[in-house]
Protein backbone atom coordinates (compact mmCIF):
# COMPACT_ATOMS: atom_id res chain seq x y z
CA UNK A 1 0.00 0.00 0.00
CA UNK A 2 1.20 3.33 -0.85
CA UNK A 3 1.86 5.85 1.67
CA UNK A 4 -0.57 8.44 0.52
CA UNK A 5 -2.63 6.21 0.35
CA UNK A 6 -2.00 4.72 4.11
CA UNK A 7 -2.13 7.99 5.27
CA UNK A 8 -6.00 8.32 3.93
CA UNK A 9 -7.29 5.02 5.41
CA UNK A 10 -5.35 6.37 8.74
CA UNK A 11 -7.07 9.35 8.58
CA UNK A 12 -10.42 8.13 7.30
CA UNK A 13 -10.42 5.70 10.21
CA UNK A 14 -9.21 8.73 12.71
CA UNK A 15 -11.83 10.80 12.42
CA UNK A 16 -14.45 7.85 12.21
CA UNK A 17 -12.88 7.25 16.14
CA UNK A 18 -13.05 10.91 16.56
CA UNK A 19 -16.50 11.24 15.66
CA UNK A 20 -17.26 7.59 17.55
CA UNK A 21 -15.44 9.49 20.50
CA UNK A 22 -17.59 12.82 20.10
CA UNK A 23 -21.10 11.21 19.79
CA UNK A 24 -19.91 8.94 23.34
CA UNK A 25 -18.97 12.40 24.82
CA UNK A 26 -22.45 14.35 23.41
CA UNK A 27 -23.86 10.85 24.56
CA UNK A 28 -23.11 11.57 28.20
CA UNK A 29 -23.89 14.85 28.35
CA UNK A 30 -27.53 13.64 27.07
CA UNK A 31 -27.32 11.46 30.36
CA UNK A 32 -27.47 14.22 32.41
CA UNK A 33 -30.29 15.97 30.53
CA UNK A 34 -32.39 12.75 31.22
CA UNK A 35 -31.10 12.49 34.79
CA UNK A 36 -32.45 16.47 34.81
CA UNK A 37 -35.55 15.67 33.18
CA UNK A 38 -35.79 11.99 35.30
CA UNK A 39 -35.29 14.98 38.74
CA UNK A 40 -38.05 17.36 36.61
CA UNK A 41 -40.65 14.23 36.60
CA UNK A 42 -39.83 13.43 40.20
CA UNK A 43 -39.93 16.67 41.46
CA UNK A 44 -43.58 17.20 39.24
CA UNK A 45 -44.68 13.81 40.82
CA UNK A 46 -44.21 15.05 44.67
CA UNK A 47 -45.45 18.36 43.92
CA UNK A 48 -48.57 16.49 42.74
CA UNK A 49 -48.73 13.90 45.60
CA UNK A 50 -48.70 17.20 48.34
CA UNK A 51 -51.12 18.33 46.28
CA UNK A 52 -53.53 15.35 46.57
CA UNK A 53 -52.86 14.45 50.14
CA UNK A 54 -53.60 18.18 51.04
CA UNK A 55 -57.13 18.37 48.71
CA UNK A 56 -58.04 14.92 50.45
CA UNK A 57 -57.48 16.49 53.43
CA UNK A 58 -59.30 19.20 53.17
CA UNK A 59 -62.68 17.16 51.98
CA UNK A 60 -62.61 14.88 55.23
CA UNK A 61 -62.53 18.54 57.15
CA UNK A 62 -65.29 19.59 54.39
CA UNK A 63 -67.19 16.60 54.78
CA UNK A 64 -67.60 16.71 58.72
CA UNK A 65 -68.91 20.02 58.99
CA UNK A 66 -72.05 18.14 58.08
CA UNK A 67 -72.37 16.79 61.30
CA UNK A 68 -72.22 19.62 63.08
CA UNK A 69 -75.28 20.57 65.24
CA UNK A 70 -76.14 24.20 65.90
CA UNK A 71 -75.33 26.11 62.58
CA UNK A 72 -76.24 29.81 63.63
CA UNK A 73 -76.64 32.32 61.28
CA UNK A 74 -72.97 33.51 61.47
CA UNK A 75 -71.94 29.71 60.76
CA UNK A 76 -73.86 29.96 57.72
CA UNK A 77 -72.17 33.11 56.75
CA UNK A 78 -68.40 31.11 57.48
CA UNK A 79 -70.03 28.60 55.42
CA UNK A 80 -70.59 30.59 52.52
CA UNK A 81 -67.83 31.77 52.49
CA UNK A 82 -65.75 28.41 52.57
CA UNK A 83 -67.68 27.36 49.83
CA UNK A 84 -67.04 30.34 47.93
CA UNK A 85 -63.49 30.38 48.52
CA UNK A 86 -63.39 26.54 47.45
CA UNK A 87 -65.10 27.16 44.15
CA UNK A 88 -62.45 29.92 43.41
CA UNK A 89 -59.41 27.12 44.56
CA UNK A 90 -61.24 24.73 42.12
CA UNK A 91 -61.57 26.72 39.06
CA UNK A 92 -57.38 27.72 39.77
CA UNK A 93 -56.70 24.69 39.81
CA UNK A 94 -58.89 23.20 37.43
CA UNK A 95 -57.01 26.23 35.00
CA UNK A 96 -53.57 24.91 36.09
CA UNK A 97 -54.38 21.36 35.21
CA UNK A 98 -55.53 22.05 31.83
CA UNK A 99 -52.35 23.99 30.95
CA UNK A 100 -49.92 22.35 32.85
CA UNK A 101 -50.82 18.83 33.45
CA UNK A 102 -53.33 17.78 30.43
CA UNK A 103 -49.56 18.75 27.99
CA UNK A 104 -47.49 16.09 30.55
CA UNK A 105 -50.76 13.51 30.37
CA UNK A 106 -50.71 13.52 26.53
CA UNK A 107 -47.04 12.51 26.79
CA UNK A 108 -47.83 9.64 29.19
CA UNK A 109 -45.65 11.69 32.16
CA UNK A 110 -46.82 10.92 35.86
CA UNK A 111 -49.92 9.23 34.29
CA UNK A 112 -51.27 7.60 37.59
CA UNK A 113 -50.34 10.79 39.94
CA UNK A 114 -52.11 13.16 37.03
CA UNK A 115 -55.16 10.44 37.28
CA UNK A 116 -55.00 10.69 40.80
CA UNK A 117 -54.94 14.60 41.41
CA UNK A 118 -57.90 15.08 39.06
CA UNK A 119 -59.80 12.82 41.37
CA UNK A 120 -58.95 14.68 44.15
CA UNK A 121 -59.84 17.58 42.89
CA UNK A 122 -62.93 16.22 41.58
CA UNK A 123 -63.82 15.29 44.96
CA UNK A 124 -63.27 18.62 46.43
CA UNK A 125 -65.90 19.77 44.15
CA UNK A 126 -68.41 17.26 44.93
CA UNK A 127 -67.53 17.97 48.73
CA UNK A 128 -68.61 21.72 48.44
CA UNK A 129 -71.26 21.63 46.21
CA UNK A 130 -73.16 18.74 48.77
CA UNK A 131 -71.75 20.90 51.59
CA UNK A 132 -73.47 23.85 49.95
CA UNK A 133 -76.79 21.70 49.24
CA UNK A 134 -76.95 20.41 52.59
CA UNK A 135 -76.85 24.17 54.36
CA UNK A 136 -78.68 25.99 52.06
CA UNK A 137 -80.55 24.49 49.25
CA UNK A 138 -82.38 21.00 50.99
CA UNK A 139 -83.47 23.03 54.53
CA UNK A 140 -85.24 25.18 51.92
CA UNK A 141 -86.69 22.25 50.14
CA UNK A 142 -90.16 22.01 51.52
CA UNK A 143 -90.78 18.38 49.83
CA UNK A 144 -87.15 17.50 51.56
CA UNK A 145 -88.20 19.09 54.98
CA UNK A 146 -91.26 17.07 54.80
CA UNK A 147 -89.36 13.71 54.05
CA UNK A 148 -87.30 13.95 57.18
CA UNK A 149 -90.76 14.78 59.29
CA UNK A 150 -92.17 11.74 57.58
CA UNK A 151 -88.93 9.91 58.42
CA UNK A 152 -88.67 10.71 62.08
CA UNK A 153 -92.14 8.88 62.56
CA UNK A 154 -90.62 5.42 61.31
CA UNK B 1 -75.85 -3.54 63.16
CA UNK B 2 -78.53 -4.96 60.22
CA UNK B 3 -77.98 -4.29 56.39
CA UNK B 4 -81.06 -3.72 54.00
CA UNK B 5 -81.07 -2.36 50.80
CA UNK B 6 -83.50 -0.88 48.14
CA UNK B 7 -84.03 -2.59 44.89
CA UNK B 8 -82.41 0.25 43.30
CA UNK B 9 -78.91 -0.79 45.01
CA UNK B 10 -79.52 -4.30 44.00
CA UNK B 11 -79.94 -3.99 40.81
CA UNK B 12 -76.78 -1.05 40.66
CA UNK B 13 -74.70 -3.85 42.63
CA UNK B 14 -75.64 -6.45 40.15
CA UNK B 15 -74.97 -4.32 37.40
CA UNK B 16 -71.25 -3.43 38.77
CA UNK B 17 -70.20 -6.64 39.48
CA UNK B 18 -70.22 -7.98 35.73
CA UNK B 19 -67.65 -5.20 34.71
CA UNK B 20 -64.39 -6.08 35.33
CA UNK B 21 -63.40 -2.23 36.19
CA UNK B 22 -66.21 -2.13 38.97
CA UNK B 23 -65.36 -5.98 40.26
CA UNK B 24 -64.43 -4.60 43.55
CA UNK B 25 -68.17 -3.75 44.42
CA UNK B 26 -68.85 -5.91 46.42
CA UNK B 27 -65.74 -6.49 48.76
CA UNK B 28 -65.80 -2.68 49.10
CA UNK B 29 -69.62 -2.59 50.26
CA UNK B 30 -68.70 -5.57 52.30
CA UNK B 31 -65.44 -3.82 53.85
CA UNK B 32 -67.68 -1.35 54.72
CA UNK B 33 -71.03 -2.02 55.80
CA UNK B 34 -71.27 -5.72 56.55
CA UNK B 35 -70.50 -6.95 60.17
CA UNK B 36 -70.24 -3.28 61.24
CA UNK B 37 -71.92 -1.27 64.24
CA UNK B 38 -73.81 1.69 63.90
CA UNK B 39 -71.09 4.53 65.06
CA UNK B 40 -68.37 2.68 62.36
CA UNK B 41 -70.59 3.69 59.74
CA UNK B 42 -71.48 6.92 60.56
CA UNK B 43 -69.49 9.07 58.49
CA UNK B 44 -69.13 11.11 55.05
CA UNK B 45 -71.90 13.44 54.25
CA UNK B 46 -75.01 14.05 56.07
CA UNK B 47 -77.22 14.99 53.84
CA UNK B 48 -80.74 16.08 56.27
CA UNK B 49 -79.36 18.23 58.84
CA UNK B 50 -78.95 17.40 62.02
CA UNK B 51 -82.09 14.36 62.34
CA UNK B 52 -81.17 11.80 64.42
CA UNK B 53 -81.58 9.39 61.90
CA UNK B 54 -79.03 10.18 59.11
CA UNK B 55 -79.14 10.46 55.45
CA UNK B 56 -75.68 10.10 54.12
CA UNK B 57 -73.01 10.07 51.01
CA UNK B 58 -69.99 8.31 51.49
CA UNK B 59 -67.03 8.02 49.03
CA UNK B 60 -65.50 4.36 49.66
CA UNK B 61 -62.26 4.50 48.92
CA UNK B 62 -60.64 1.80 46.25
CA UNK B 63 -60.61 1.56 41.83
CA UNK B 64 -64.16 2.83 41.36
CA UNK B 65 -64.23 5.61 43.50
CA UNK B 66 -68.30 4.53 44.28
CA UNK B 67 -70.29 6.96 45.93
CA UNK B 68 -72.82 5.02 48.65
CA UNK B 69 -76.05 6.75 49.55
CA UNK B 70 -78.15 5.38 52.96
CA UNK B 71 -79.67 5.93 55.59
CA UNK B 72 -79.71 4.90 59.74
CA UNK B 73 -82.33 4.51 62.01
CA UNK B 74 -80.63 3.93 65.13
CA UNK B 75 -83.47 2.79 67.10
CA UNK B 76 -83.54 0.03 64.56
CA UNK B 77 -80.02 -0.39 64.80
CA UNK B 78 -80.57 -0.77 60.78
CA UNK B 79 -78.76 0.61 57.91
CA UNK B 80 -80.83 0.76 53.97
CA UNK B 81 -78.63 0.95 51.40
CA UNK B 82 -80.49 3.03 49.14
CA UNK B 83 -77.97 3.79 45.89
CA UNK B 84 -74.65 3.79 44.47
CA UNK B 85 -72.70 4.81 41.56
CA UNK B 86 -68.76 4.90 40.78
CA UNK B 87 -67.00 7.82 40.20
CA UNK B 88 -64.77 7.20 37.43
CA UNK B 89 -64.78 4.54 34.53
CA UNK B 90 -66.64 4.00 32.04
CA UNK B 91 -69.89 3.75 34.30
CA UNK B 92 -68.80 7.09 36.13
CA UNK B 93 -71.08 9.37 36.61
CA UNK B 94 -70.87 13.41 38.09
CA UNK B 95 -72.10 14.05 41.20
CA UNK B 96 -76.08 13.34 41.76
CA UNK B 97 -77.94 16.64 41.82
CA UNK B 98 -80.53 17.69 44.67
CA UNK B 99 -83.55 16.42 42.85
CA UNK B 100 -82.09 12.78 42.65
CA UNK B 101 -81.28 12.88 46.52
CA UNK B 102 -84.61 13.89 47.23
CA UNK B 103 -86.05 11.13 45.29
CA UNK B 104 -83.96 8.86 46.73
CA UNK B 105 -84.73 9.86 50.28
CA UNK B 106 -89.07 9.16 49.46
CA UNK B 107 -88.40 5.54 47.95
CA UNK B 108 -86.22 4.85 50.43
CA UNK B 109 -88.76 6.27 53.25
CA UNK B 110 -90.92 3.99 51.25
CA UNK B 111 -89.76 1.14 51.53
CA UNK B 112 -88.99 0.82 54.92
CA UNK B 113 -92.64 1.96 55.70
CA UNK B 114 -93.55 -0.92 53.13
CA UNK B 115 -91.01 -3.04 54.10
CA UNK B 116 -90.38 -3.17 50.43
CA UNK B 117 -86.36 -4.05 51.28
CA UNK B 118 -83.99 -6.41 50.45
CA UNK B 119 -82.21 -7.89 53.93
CA UNK B 120 -77.72 -7.94 52.86
CA UNK B 121 -75.47 -10.03 53.92
CA UNK B 122 -71.94 -11.67 52.47
CA UNK B 123 -71.54 -14.83 51.13
CA UNK B 124 -69.67 -17.79 53.33
CA UNK B 125 -66.29 -17.04 51.36
CA UNK B 126 -67.07 -13.48 52.72
CA UNK B 127 -66.28 -12.01 48.87
CA UNK B 128 -69.63 -11.10 47.27
CA UNK B 129 -72.65 -9.72 48.75
CA UNK B 130 -76.09 -11.76 49.14
CA UNK B 131 -79.66 -10.35 48.57
CA UNK B 132 -82.86 -11.81 50.32
CA UNK B 133 -86.41 -10.51 49.91
CA UNK B 134 -88.10 -9.01 52.94
CA UNK B 135 -91.50 -9.62 51.68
Amino acid sequence: MECATLKDKINTVNNEVKETSFKAKTNIKSEEEINQFLDGINSVRGILNDKIERLNNIVIKVESISWADNIDDECLRILNELIASSRDLHSVLIKDYVRYLNPLKLRGICNSEIKNYKLALDSFKEVYSDIESVFFFLPKDSEFVALTTRLNAI
Amino acid sequence: MNVFCLSQFKIEVEKLRRKNSYSSIDSDIIDNFINKTIQEVQNGTRLNGNNINPYIKKRLDGRGGFRVYFLLIIHKNSVYLMFVHPKTGASGSDNINDNFKKSLYKDAIEAIETNNLFSVSSNEKGDMLVFNPME
